[in-house]
């Protein structure tokens, strides 16, 4: 990885499982990447891929069967994977906040949807009145679009895009230096979706906050991110600015994910379905995960757990500090036109 | 009203004139008070098309547009409020009794979620049996058996999975299930409600290609319900655009997508994010949100955010109509289809700076 | 099912519970083999107190031994206890499904029936009914079982309202399915859970019931219950105290295993209301 000494955010070979009475679930297993002020990074992958527990594990926002058992997360120069309760705290929605997905639920029904957002600011800062405080939430509502007269309604009077509207305002409350943004646009309509993408990339040119953003739609990381992470049975499998990895992915699962995706451009072609499921993160197989579903899996693949990364070379000017890696045995070596993803088992 | 082009023995179901209102339950106090609802929420407001045989029509729009609905009036679920629907020349809705169930064989219906489509109490042959149980199709156990396993497997899916439970089978898996058990009573028409929605991607081509094969192998006709523009146009002959109860535009898929006539779909388009980094999007603006389907706005209803709207617009709602003097079957309910627009309003460029 | 098991037996309460109900199973299948003498014969051995040799609970007035009465009154205590809830959870079941799926009219008119079967207070209707047509267990459990089924017609309802709304309810409807059908193969299947795990609840307040008119003088003398052996106790309190302790503690012990095995039940099928707030 980089050596990236001034990034907001440097995670390296982290590990987090959760202990279940049947064994650990390695939910995240073994990942690193960085991210520097003003950038965004996407985690890209399907269910169970461990995106979502890689983005709380930064936070440290684990269940009680949840521990990181390697690895650091270094934040801002610090350390925090180890931090204790209380240190946690003072960090969390100061310096880092997280939307969660369904966040326009997380909003209690009864109370008023300012009140909520001046609780919050009130209770991470002991210093300010209820009048500044009204005053920011008031700010905040016109920066994220929403009128400043709409707080003293209720969240039943919101529709959908407002109430995430509202979500990103309370994650910007004390105005944090990342923000981690778990699938904010699924369940909303496309226009609005559209509107929440511009939103939040104008939101962080302006304030320069890093941004992390969880998704299964390919097409919402590709416009919004600058560096992509594909995440497969708990690993990251491809790293890289997005660009250059959608110009030239490697990875056979990044592959079959970007051809899998139907596009409302370019020519009509056959989908590729990914045959068989991911992989048993208790007891997940010897060799590289993705082998039992991998068209051009070779022996090593089944037998060698850890897949070295790879660079693989730019076919334009490379962007600065920021390589395009791909952990695969057989990485850099096909053209994604040589995976062929036809046959295989039922998915 | 759609111009009649097509020969009507080529036409499977006709829509004519559909409404599907909902009345709205006012408060105990109007209600004491004598004060009559009159409101109702315009779900589908006077929907006409036709589906041919052997096509599949998408039908996309979003939350509100009321394609859900018109699935539900199409597989039977519910009754239109005004209009017609015909089956092949038969208005189901008309029927009763044994002549009605009947019909159920004709038409089948797909759900969204692959979680809660399947009774989980049941083994997933037995699920796919019942409706040969209930039609009394097959003589003998063995034979209903028989049958559901070909339907599984015309789903692709293993012999062996018969006798698992649901919970066993991963989503796709389960939603592959439940086309078999569409299929199993041979229908010549399937609703699919957003069949892939809630699946993940790389599985979602895999339901996909079984719906098209059952359209090319065995001429089955669908209505493909979809908010998902990507999947509607990878799927669908002919699209149907919807908003707030009406349709806004129909044509052929190339027809839409490329060549959009209405002031929403090309709105629509433009919000589409795409699979390309630095591609250059660029989005039309819209005002507003979406507006409840209940106190409709005078004349067109997508007038107050349509961003080329004219004094015109405000007064009377525009049919569904083929642009003046063509005959392609390229339907438009606008007063001005395809209006400039990139003089008129502000068109921001999508791309990342 | 295994699922459900697994969340059952996570609680200890629970699991203690339906040992306990397991245990008082037994023994009443095994009535005849566990008792050491005939619970209704008389003796001259009166008021023996309890840790006497053959007397382990001691005797009553009129010398029966009260460990043999005990195990055979749990006979009594299930046959109560199983029927009434019986009858209540089936009576229940169809007066709940019925207005549930069928809603509109049906559902207002049926709806009103409960609610006002609802305001009847059970035990008074039962002192009356066995005041006018005596006594016999029979009656008593039938009367108990067809005054409490509306809170089971209840939970089945809204269980209905919820399922009906379920794609795999709607797809056997979009195939043809009969109401009968779809409620019989598809609701009632998944909707009886938090009915069986009332059930089980009023299991227990079904004996107490009986208990109760029992102690009042209303409950059938050929029978040997728990609650005839603590209203006959009553006056000799001073003399043989034994003789309401252990019946009384008997009904305790069981009308708790049921109402922790019911509570069980229910957390069984609903597992987040075991999770504590802020998890």
């Amino acid at each position: 990885m980089n050596a990236t000494s001034g990034a907001l955010l440097d995670v390296s070979h982290l590990k987090m499982h959760f202990q279940l009475p049947s064994g650990w679930v390695r939910a995240v297993d073994d990942i690193s990447f960085s991210l520097g002020r003003g950038e965004t990074i996407g985690l890209v992958g399907e269910s169970g891929c461990g995106k979502t527990s890689a983005a709380l594990s930064v936070m440290n926002l684990l269940p009680d069967n949840g521990h990181i058992r390697d690895g650091q997360v270094v934040f801002d120069g610090q350390d925090i994977s180890h931090f204790t309760d209380e240190q946690m705290r003072r960090i969390r929605w100061r310096r880092i906040a997280i939307i969660f997905q369904g966040a326009m639920n997380a909003l209690n029904p009864v109370y008023r949807v300012g009140d909520q957002l001046m609780d919050a600011l009130m209770l991470h800062d002991r210093a300010i009145t209820r009048k500044q405080a009204r005053q920011r939430v008031a700010d905040l509502f016109s920066q994220v679009g929403i009128e400043p007269s709409r707080m003293d309604h209720y969240p039943h009077e919101y529709s959908g895009g407002m109430k995430q509207r509202a979500m990103i305002a309370m994650a910007l409350l004390c105005n944090p230096d990342l923000i981690i943004c778990d699938e904010p646009t699924t369940a909303l309509d496309v226009v609005i979706q559209d509107q929440i993408i511009e939103k939040l990339k104008e939101l962080q040119k302006e304030h320069q906050q890093g941004m992390i953003i969880i998704s299964h739609d390919i097409s919402v990381i590709a416009e919004t991110c600058d560096k992509i992470a594909v995440m497969y049975g708990g690993k990251i499998i491809e790293y890289g600015r997005t660009a250059d990895v959608f110009q030239r992915p490697s990875h056979p699962y990044t592959v079959g994910l970007l051809r899998s995706f139907p596009s409302i451009r370019g020519e009509i072609r056959a989908l590729v379905t990914i045959p068989g499921d991911p992989p048993d993160l208790i007891t997940p197989p010897p060799g590289c995960r993705f082998a039992d579903r991998c068209p051009v899996a070779l022996d090593v693949c089944r037998q060698n757990a850890e897949p070295p990364a790879r660079e693989i070379p730019y076919d334009q000017t490379p962007s600065a500090n920021v390589a395009h890696l791909c952990f695969c045995h057989r990485g850099g070596e096909l053209e994604p036109d040589q995976i062929d993803f036809q046959g295989g088992r039922w998915a | 009203m759609t111009t009649g082009q097509t020969p009507a023995d080529d036409t499977l179901i006709r829509v004519e004139g559909l409404k599907k209102h909902y009345p709205i339950r006012e408060s105990i106090s109007k209600v004491l008070l004598g004060r009559e609802s009159r409101r109702v929420v315009h779900a589908v407001d006077d929907v006409s098309f036709h589906i041919r045989r052997g096509e599949i029509l998408g039908l996309a729009g979003e939350s509100g547009s009321g394609k859900t609905t018109i699935g539900m009036v199409l597989a039977m679920m519910e009754r239109p409020t005004v209009g017609k629907v015909l089956f092949d020349g038969v208005d189901p809705f008309s029927l009763k009794g044994a002549e009605r169930k009947a019909y159920r064989r004709k038409a089948q219906i797909i759900f969204q979620d692959p979680y809660q489509t399947l009774n989980p109490r049941l083994h997933v042959g037995d699920t796919v049996m019942e409706p040969l149980e209930i039609h009394h199709i097959g003589s003998s156990g063995r034979e209903r058996r028989e049958r559901a396993i070909q339907a599984l497997l015309t789903a692709g899916l293993p012999e062996n999975l018969a006798g698992r439970y649901p919970h066993e089978l991963s989503g796709g898996q389960r939603q592959r299930v439940a086309i078999a058990r569409a299929m199993v009573l041979e229908p010549s028409f399937i609703v699919a409600d957003e069949p892939v929605s809630m699946l993940d991607v790389s599985v979602r081509s895999g339901v996909m290609s079984v719906m098209l094969r059952l359209k090319r192998q065995m001429g089955v006709t669908f209505l493909f319900i979809s908010h998902d523009l990507g999947v509607t146009r990878y799927m669908s002959d002919r699209i149907a655009i919807m908003y707030l109860g009406r349709v806004m535009e129909l044509g052929t898929r190339d027809q839409v997508i490329s060549d959009p006539h209405h002031p929403y779909t090309r709105v629509l388009l433009s919000a589409v994010p795409v699979p390309e980094p630095g591609a250059g999007r660029k989005r039309i603006r819209v005002a507003g949100e979406i507006p409840n389907a209940v106190d409709l706005p005078p004349g067109c209803r997508f007038g107050p955010r349509c961003p080329v709207a004219h004094d015109a617009c405000r007064e009377t709602e525009p049919a569904l109509a083929p642009l003046q003097g063509t005959s392609d079957g390229h339907l438009v309910a606008c007063h001005f289809p395809k209006e400039a627009m990139s003089h008129e309003i502000g068109i921001r460029d999508a791309a990342r700076a | 099912m295994r699922q459900l098991w697994r969340n059952f037996t996570r609680q200890k309460l629970a699991v203690a519970g339906i040992i306990l109900l397991g245990a008082c199973v037994a023994m009443a299948v095994a009535a005849p083999l566990l008792a050491t003498h005939d619970p209704k014969a008389f003796s001259i051995d009166r008021y023996v107190p309890p840790g006497s040799p053959g007397h382990p609970l001691g005797t009553d007035n009129f010398g029966r031994d009260l460990l043999s009465r005990i195990i055979y009154g749990a006979r009594v205590a299930f046959l109560v206890g199983v029927l009434s809830a019986g009858i209540s959870a089936v009576l229940g079941i169809v007066i709940g499904a019925i207005p549930g799926y069928f809603g509109g009219v049906v559902d207002e008119v049926i709806s009103r029936f409960v609610d006002i079967f609802l305001m009847i207070p059970v035990f008074f209707l039962l002192i009356l009914a066995t005041s006018i047509f005596g006594s016999n267990i029979y009656f008593v459990m039938f009367a108990i079982g067809i005054t409490t089924w509306p809170a089971n017609a209840r939970i089945m309802r809204s269980q209905v309202l919820t399922l009906k709304t379920r794609p795999y309810v709607k797809a056997s409807i979009a195939a043809g399915a009969s109401a009968t059908r779809v409620l019989v193969r598809h609701i009632i299947p998944n909707g009886v859970y938090p009915v069986i795990a009332n059930t089980a609840l009023q299991m227990g307040s079904a004996i107490l019931t009986e208990a109760g008119l029992s102690f009042l003088g209303l409950g059938d003398p050929n029978v040997v219950s728990w609650g005839q052996m603590i209203q006959a106790g009553q006056r000799y309190m001073n003399v043989a105290w034994w003789m309401v302790l252990f019946p009384g503690l008997a009904l305790l012990l069981l009308v708790a295993a049921f109402n922790l095995t019911g509570d069980g039940l229910n957390y069984a099928f609903n597992p987040r209301l075991q999770r504590r707030a802020g998890a």
